[in-house]
């Protein structure tokens, strides 16, 4: 039939424009708990190249950092963060230091400077990624420093959010309810998160402009 | 000033200076971006009198500070008062923010100035003579790129007299801060949500400019752009949503910051989930459109155009049962394809703000012009002038030789397009529910409607056995489906005269000119295909003609203002919203009828029940207003109200009982006597 095209066409006209007006403003979609975490590849301050799905089978924990914002200070200074890194090593569970801060920003490093920082806190990061034009922050929707992500072993993002339920600069960090250490405990039991977002607290992550 | 003066005063000032700068050390607390203050509107307060005290924090330029919810960083400003035994504060009230943006990041905050207001209640113990004094320990982050934590101690001490000393000064600033306080919304608001966006929904339509400020983290991605959107019930916003994924039954709190033409207002609002209007799930809607579907069958403009079919069914399902089920089936698609190319439109005009109903199609002229040649062309076919019959309606002939799959296929286009004036009171409530459903949804609501429309002739094409009950061919269809041209004529004759109501004399012109040309069409078309020699020039001068009929939309005049001969009547006042809102407020029972000219149940209704003396009786004895809703021609104000009522057509009757009790909907097909007991079942008496 030299008309049959007809059905088929005006049906795919038809719905494709409706479903066209549903989406119109399907941008990047927002990182949500509970699905893949993406994946991404970056340059770690040792020089290595990283990538986030060759750890599959291990947690992950990853850490948006800023060494001069007073807010991380805060955890540094404390002894808070070095704590849960060593923590969540004993778990077996890769830790990433991520640096979002463009060149003359606030936090931006170079590889050395990175390097110096790490020991200089006594940190214990499996790797300190550099991330000067902001495309893993901008990935995971990285806002603050800190902002914390804890991916399981299945490559599941489990946790997003803020360290603790600590905001405030003159709050103890070693006394708050550290959602981290929460969640990293509960993945290991096999449990659920109990607390699987909150609203990150801190600098903004200083991006390229 | 002497010069020696001048030197004076410099000395003193260095002193000071070097003063300064030894106490700096001790007091490295000082703010260094927010000059922060307590300012009160009362200069003398009274034991448990309570009065506003305001916070100001002066910013920096370039600097800011944060809202309740500071966006995607930041930390909100905290007061924490230290009162005397016995005062206490109220809440802090927040103005409404701006967003901020920092590089890809969106905070929400203030520039240069703000000012939170608590109401503080004195000790009803304190005397006059005392002094209240009130100490606040506040702390915030200032931010222009990098962010400085900044705290003080602030007090105020506040004379106690008999009574309240107002500040004029200060009252008069509080007030204009008020003005930046989100009030309570005075509409519901309502959101919507697809896997990757949040849809605020509220009835003010005069709005150009909008922004929402979340209560909470994570509704929205607050860095992605808000997009408004005027629709036919009022406006939209739509967000990018955050990463908080179980969303749907909770409520999504927050501030609306809407720019009209009268100026910003905030509001509060605390957005509740779509719902279908008083239906509940799809599934329910689904079957209702189906079973509206259904019913149009035997809807009168419907009925000539399928028992037509069912008669070429007689024919064919001797020659080839599985043919039969194949054009059925055919016949079937081109229902639903055309039910969805409806709500393709529905959609797409919705989307661009269009007012619309199931019958919208007859409130633009040019639609009602179209409408009517087709119908006046059919029933020239049917009346045999020509026969494009096999693959149109399906004159019959060639279907053994030739599927005529096409004709099945338009013929359910046909059908559907006839149907659009019977709003068969099933199908006004789906179709209005469905405009308010998120696309898909609608999509679904439409293919049941049209699933139910095209179930009976699709059946009868598979049930041969059903088919045997079916009259037997004979002579006898030909003159029935000359008959049958005759409902055609009608329904083109009546739309001729909703065309005259819509656009008066000169549009009937146009329109009579238009008929004239598609029957000279019509003829030489058909003298076409009886007469060879006739066939080229035939043909084309029938396209040609065709051609102009469809220019001829343009020629119409504007839709008249001037109000129907029906809206004429002494007993019912045209309908306004301002009217009909004055009326309530004066405690009058109201009565609001709305309907159009190419409604034929209102008509019936008019015709019947409202115009009959005992009917107008009633509702004089209670002393009932009336007021009637004319659609007729598009209306926004009548639409929006229809949509309130979960409607997208007419009619609708509402009864509204006075002393500002709910509104009740009335059935759509009503009698005299009915009237009659709803009246004293709903106003008494």
């Amino acid at each position: 039939m030299r008309w049959t095209w007809i059905f088929p066409a005006t049906a795919a006209v038809v719905v494709t424009g409706a479903v066209a007006t549903t989406f119109t403003m399907s941008t990047q979609a927002a990182v949500r708990v509970g699905q893949p975490a993406p994946d991404f590849t970056a340059k770690a301050s040792t020089g290595q190249t990283i990538r986030l799905r060759d750890y599959k089978g291990k947690m992950v924990i990853l850490e948006w950092t800023n060494h001069e914002c007073p807010f991380v200070k805060k955890h540094y200074q404390s002894g808070n963060m070095q704590k849960l890194q060593q923590e969540a090593k004993a778990k077996g569970a890769v830790w990433l230091s991520i640096v979002s801060s463009a060149p003359g920003q606030q936090g931006f490093v170079t590889a050395e400077q990175a390097n110096a920082i790490v020991k200089e806190q006594k940190a214990s990061p499996t790797a300190v990624l550099l991330d000067p034009d902001g495309t893993i922050g901008r990935l995971y929707g990285a806002r603050t420093t800190p902002h914390m992500f804890v991916i399981d072993k299945a490559g599941i993002l489990q946790y997003m959010g803020a360290i603790d339920d600590a905001p405030g600069l003159n709050q103890d960090p070693t006394k708050a309810n550290n959602y981290v250490r929460a969640a990293m405990q509960q993945l290991m039991a096999g449990q659920k998160v109990a607390t699987p977002t909150t609203q990150p607290y801190g600098c903004s992550v200083k991006y390229k402009p | 000033m002497g010069r020696r003066q001048c030197c004076w005063w410099g000395w003193v000032a260095l002193l000071l200076w070097s003063w300064l700068a030894l106490a700096l050390p001790a007091r490295a607390e000082v703010p260094r971006y927010v000059q922060a203050s307590l300012l009160s509107d009362a200069q003398v307060v009274q034991a448990g009198q309570p009065f506003w005290v305001g916070l100001r924090l002066r910013i920096t330029p370039g600097w800011h500070v944060y809202w309740q919810n500071p966006g995607d960083s930041g930390d909100r400003v905290r007061v924490d008062w230290q009162l005397p035994a016995g005062a206490t504060a109220g809440e802090w009230q927040w103005p409404y923010p701006q967003r901020i943006p920092v590089g890809p990041l969106v905070n929400f905050g203030y520039k240069d100035e703000v000012i939170l207001l608590a109401a503080i209640t004195p000790p009803a113990t304190i005397t006059p003579g005392q002094t209240l004094d009130l100490r606040a320990q506040a702390s915030w982050l200032v931010c222009q790129t990098d962010c400085i934590p900044e705290a003080t101690t602030l007090s105020l001490s506040l004379p106690v007299g008999a009574q309240v000393v107002v500040n004029p000064e200060t009252a008069a600033r509080f007030d204009q801060v008020r003005s930046t306080h989100p009030q309570p919304a005075p509409w519901p608001v309502r959101y919507a949500l697809t896997p990757e966006t949040l849809t605020l929904r509220w009835p003010e339509r005069d709005v150009t400019q909008a922004v929402f400020f979340p209560l909470a983290d994570g509704i929205i991605t607050n860095a992605a752009p808000q997009t408004l959107r005027r629709t036919a019930q009022g406006a939209e916003l739509t967000m990018q949503r955050g990463y908080q994924d179980p969303l749907a039954a909770t409520t999504v709190a927050g501030v609306l910051v809407l720019t009209t033409s009268r100026g910003t207002q905030a509001y509060q609002i605390a957005a509740t989930p779509v719902e279908a209007p008083r239906t509940g799930p799809v599934v329910q809607l689904v079957a209702l459109a189906f079973l509206g579907g259904l019913l149009l069958n035997v809807m009168p403009c419907v009925l000539p155009i399928l028992s037509l079919k069912t008669l070429h069914l007689v024919e064919k399902v001797r020659q080839s049962p599985g043919q039969v089920r194949t054009s059925g089936l055919v016949y079937g698609a081109g229902v639903l394809v055309s039910f969805w190319g409806l709500a393709g439109g529905l959609l797409i005009l919705r989307a661009f703000g269009e007012q619309l109903g199931w019958g919208f199609q007859l409130q633009s002229p040019g639609m009602v012009l179209v409408l009517i040649y087709v119908l006046f062309g059919v029933a020239l076919n049917l009346s045999g002038v020509f026969t494009i019959g096999a693959q149109w309606v399906g004159a019959g002939q060639h279907l053994t030789e030739k599927p005529g799959y096409v004709g099945e296929f338009f013929s359910g286009v046909l059908a559907t397009v006839a149907a659009t004036p019977c709003t068969a009171p099933f199908m006004a409530t789906a179709i209005g529910a469905a405009l308010l459903l998120p696309p898909l949804a609608a999509l679904v609501v439409f293919t049941g409607l049209g699933a139910g429309f095209a179930l009976p002739y699709v059946l009868l094409c598979f049930v041969p056995a059903w088919c045997r009950w079916l009259p037997r061919p004979g002579n006898w269809m030909h003159t029935l489906q000359q008959l049958l041209a005759f409902p055609l004529y009608g329904a083109a004759a009546w739309l001729l005269w909703v065309l005259t109501l819509q656009t008066g004399t000169d549009g009937l012109a146009v329109g009579l000119t238009g008929l004239v040309l598609v029957g000279l069409a019509a003829w030489l078309y058909g003298r076409a295909q009886h007469q060879t020699h006739w066939r080229r020039w035939g043909r084309f001068s029938a396209l040609v003609l065709l051609a102009f009929c469809l220019t001829l939309p343009s020629w119409l005049p504007v839709a008249q203002q001037a109000p129907t001969p029906a809206m004429a009547e002494t007993t019912w006042e045209p309908f306004t919203a301002a009217r009909l809102a004055e009326l309530r407020r004066q405690g009058q029972p109201v009565f609001v009828n709305f309907t159009a000219a190419w409604c034929v149940s209102c008509q019936v209704n008019e015709r019947l029940v409202f115009s009959q003396p005992e009917v107008q009786q009633a509702f004089r004895q209670r002393g009932i207003r009336l007021l009637k809703a004319d659609w007729t021609r598009r209306n926004p104000e009548i639409t929006r109200v229809l949509q309130e009522f979960g409607r997208s057509g007419v009619p609708l009757y509402v009864l509204y009982p006075g002393n500002n009790r709910a509104p009740v909907v009335w059935p759509s097909r009503l009698s005299t006597a009915q009237v009659k007991v709803l009246l004293s079942s709903q106003t008494g008496g």
